[in-house]
């Protein structure tokens, strides 16, 4: 289904988009939020917001792209007010640290998307674009709301913290790493 | 890598509930824009009892009376006036100077008039008549003018010439 089908302000195509697009947009923001009820109200809230502007989206940047945008803001804002609320928290408890992660979710969770989650949120949403959506710097650009030099820089720290929490020799620089680094081809939307 | 970011985020599955945009009440723009006009309306509350100096709208709307029909409102002399006190005469072929002195069209001030006619002098009993007529240096100005109707300038010093 190409971009171009969607007509700003039509709902039936915007209910099309919602129905294409949400289950992107719910996984990456899953690679950003830890907590999964927090990924489904920052993707809904995107959607309204979506849905509120619809007849103000241009069809220059792609649908998908522009609510990627929109849901990656509100998770960053999320993130951002989780952390003056784990201040709060630590605060209401005196200093005392709070109950540790249960060693047996660790062990299932997908260490992976765990190190993802624990990356700044823009250089992670660039991995996510880029290595699972299969984003171009144009639209990874478009989706972020940034230039593509800032694409590249992004990717570039993101490829370095992952290395530093999950393994010396992972590197996006290796050519088996991620093959999608070899063609620049762009197939957004699955 | 790239697989194994695939596998492990496809395995991350969308809560399938009703969309929460089909339940948003797309509010119509008059909705949208009463937040702003209540504040121009507390705004503009609060600058009328600036101004009028009271809070009570009886009183905005004298101001505002005053200010868009000066003359009817009020007829209190133009104090910003630069015009010399004019002798009677003139004031006939101009309009009626809203001065403190009486004017000539109006009716004379009881108790500066001396009018032969009108009311007597309450000292003098006898100076009805001759009262007005020994008051000649008082009429300033009006010696056609005391037939009766207009009444010379009250003041001695106004209107000489």
């Amino acid at each position: 289904m190409s971009e171009e089908a969607y007509r700003p302000g039509d709902k039936a195509d915007f209910d099309r988009l919602y129905r294409a697009a949400y289950p992107h947009v719910y996984r990456t923001l899953s690679a950003i939020l830890a907590d999964p009820q927090a990924a489904e109200d920052c993707a809904q809230d995107a959607f309204v917001q979506a849905f509120r502007a619809w007849s103000r989206w241009r069809p220059e940047a792609p649908a998908e792209a522009w609510v990627h945008r929109i849901a990656v803001n509100r998770a960053i804002s999320y993130r951002r007010s989780a952390k003056l609320r784990a201040v709060g928290e630590v605060l209401r408890r005196l200093g005392r640290p709070g109950p540790g992660a249960d060693p047996a979710d660790e062990a299932i969770k997908p260490s992976l998307v765990a190190a993802l989650r624990s990356i700044p949120p823009k250089p992670a949403a660039a991995i996510v674009l880029r290595h699972y959506h299969g984003y171009n710097n144009r639209e990874i650009a478009a989706a972020l709301g940034v230039s593509e030099r800032t694409v590249g820089t992004r990717l570039r720290q993101a490829g370095e913290m992952l290395r530093a929490k999950l393994a010396p020799d992972f590197s996006l620089d290796e050519p088996g790493a991620f093959p999608s680094e070899q063609h620049e081809e762009s197939y957004a939307g699955r | 890598m790239e697989e194994r970011l695939r596998r492990e985020l496809d395995a991350v599955q969308p809560m399938f509930s009703s969309p929460r945009y089909l339940s948003t009440n797309r509010r119509p723009a008059a909705l949208r824009f009463a937040p702003a006009a209540l504040a121009a309306a507390v705004l503009g509350i609060l600058a009328l009892t600036a101004y009028a100096g009271s809070p009570n709208p009886r009183v905005w709307t004298e101001h505002v009376f005053a200010v868009v029909h000066p003359a009817k409102a009020s007829p209190t002399p133009n104090e910003a006036s630069p015009r010399p006190q004019p002798s009677p005469t003139e004031d006939r072929h101009e309009t009626p100077e809203p001065t403190e002195t009486a004017e000539p069209r109006e009716s004379p001030e009881p108790h500066e008039s001396p009018e032969p006619n009108q009311s007597p002098e309450p000292s003098g009993g006898g100076e009805t008549g001759s009262g007005g007529s020994g008051s000649d240096g008082s009429h300033s100005g009006s010696d056609g003018s005391s037939s009766g109707e207009s009444s010379p300038e009250p003041t001695p010093t106004s209107g000489d010439h």
